[in-house]
């Protein structure tokens, strides 16, 4: 009686583990297919000129670190984010920031001179002029604004 | 199947019966493909002649994560257009908002919130401008396929298969839904019923994507707004500064 109970089992142990042992080889492909930079959502059926480009990867792949930051809970996301969104222009224009991309926090663990980020610190930031160009003062490091596409971030000057 | 059937002939007739197709009747209404293409033409050909228009659009797009999971973006879109020289956007999502000035000379990008803007010396057109932003500032016009449509740039020669997907309806108008694939995308979109077929809902999925992310614009027109000129010329707030693009984009 025994075997027969345990011979069902055993076809069923050994189904199981074929079938996870296929289940895992096409796993372990796409995971690797995912080692890769995210792709572009196309936003157009036109193309936008006769040059034949395929760009703007950059942009995403920030977003993609930044969300796997918080996932792992490394980000201290500021809650009161929305609340002062819409307030006080003219106040602590680089207090606000970190608003636009409050997850991208983590990101300032190591600065290298020459990198970009796509937010500043949270505080502490101010604005200097150096011969005509802008920079953002946060504490020791200067950084110097820019577009990127439409979207504004930092190269780590200093 | 013969919901679809139906609907596809009654599509049909109602096409067949509309003043725009009676003009072209002699014409022989050979494919589906052709049909769906002449719907096109006739929406773009009514696109260019808009002296002007403004648009508040809900755009839903897929950024695809490096897991390959979807993460659907919400973005709300304001547009103002004074073809051929003239257009002024607005946008804004979770990661922000910017906003985009042509006066028919200039082009700039300002982000209010920060208090930045970035300029570039701009062609004669809306069309122009839409290259010239994507291949050398990597900046992308939100719905420039709006503009694009009945120019050189058009896709139409493109589409491989078009088919009728019958009548539906975008917040509360009845429109006629058609299906185009490309190489690289399908899409889909519903233009209004009636003596005005503008588009009113566009979904283009992208192929060349694992996932075949979306990006879905909800559209809601006004073809007689009373726009101001002032709106299309940027002028900085007090305080705001003047930034560069990035240097790696502008020496493309």
């Amino acid at each position: 009686m025994t075997l027969n109970i345990n011979k069902p089992l055993q076809i069923f142990v050994l189904m199981l583990s074929v079938f996870l042992l296929l289940a895992f080889i096409p796993q372990q492909a796409e995971a690797r297919k995912g080692d890769r930079k995210a792709g572009k959502t196309q936003t157009s059926v036109n193309k936008k000129s006769t040059r034949n480009s395929n760009k703007n990867t950059s942009k995403n792949s920030n977003k993609n670190v930044n969300v796997n930051k918080n996932s792992n809970k490394n980000v201290n996301v500021d809650v009161d984010v929305d609340v002062d969104r819409h307030g006080n222009r003219h106040g602590n224009r680089h207090g606000r920031h970190h608003n636009d991309n409050n997850f991208a926090t983590g990101l300032f663990v190591g600065l290298v001179v020459g990198s970009v980020v796509a937010s500043l610190p949270p505080s502490g930031c101010t604005t200097v002029i150096q011969n005509g160009i802008t920079y953002s003062q946060c504490g020791s490091h200067l950084y110097q604004p820019q577009y990127s596409g439409s979207s504004v971030t930092y190269i780590v000057v200093q | 199947m013969s919901n679809k059937i139906t609907s596809s002939l009654l599509l049909l007739m109602g096409l067949v019966i509309s003043p725009v197709m009676h003009a072209e009747e002699k014409q022989e209404l050979s494919s589906e493909k052709d049909l769906a293409l002449k719907a096109m033409n006739n929406m773009s050909s009514y696109l260019r002649e808009l002296d002007q228009f403004s648009i508040r659009a809900n755009i839903y797009v897929d950024e695809v994560l490096e897991n390959g999971q979807k993460i659907q973006q919400t973005k709300r879109l304001d547009i103002s257009a004074n073809p051929p020289t003239k257009l002024k956007i607005s946008e804004s999502d979770m990661s922000g908002d910017r906003e985009l000035y042509y006066n028919g000379n200039e082009f700039t990008v300002y982000t209010e919130s920060l208090g930045f803007y970035a300029s570039f010396n701009a062609p004669k057109t809306i069309a122009g401008v839409i290259a010239k932003a994507s291949d050398d500032y990597d900046i992308e016009i939100p719905l420039s396929d709006l503009f694009m449509w009945g120019t050189d740039n058009d896709s139409s020669t493109e589409v491989d298969e078009a088919i009728l997907v019958g009548v539906d309806s975008v917040d509360g108008v009845s429109c006629n839904s058609f299906a185009f694939r490309q190489k690289e995308v399908d899409w889909q979109i519903c233009i209004q019923r009636g003596t005005s077929p503008l588009p009113l809902k566009l979904v283009i999925t992208s192929k060349l994507e694992e996932t075949q992310p979306k990006y879905v614009a909800v559209l809601k027109w006004d073809t007689a707004p009373q726009l101001s000129e002032k709106i299309f010329s940027f002028a900085p707030q007090l305080g705001d500064q003047k930034i560069q693009f990035s240097p790696s984009q502008t020496n493309k």
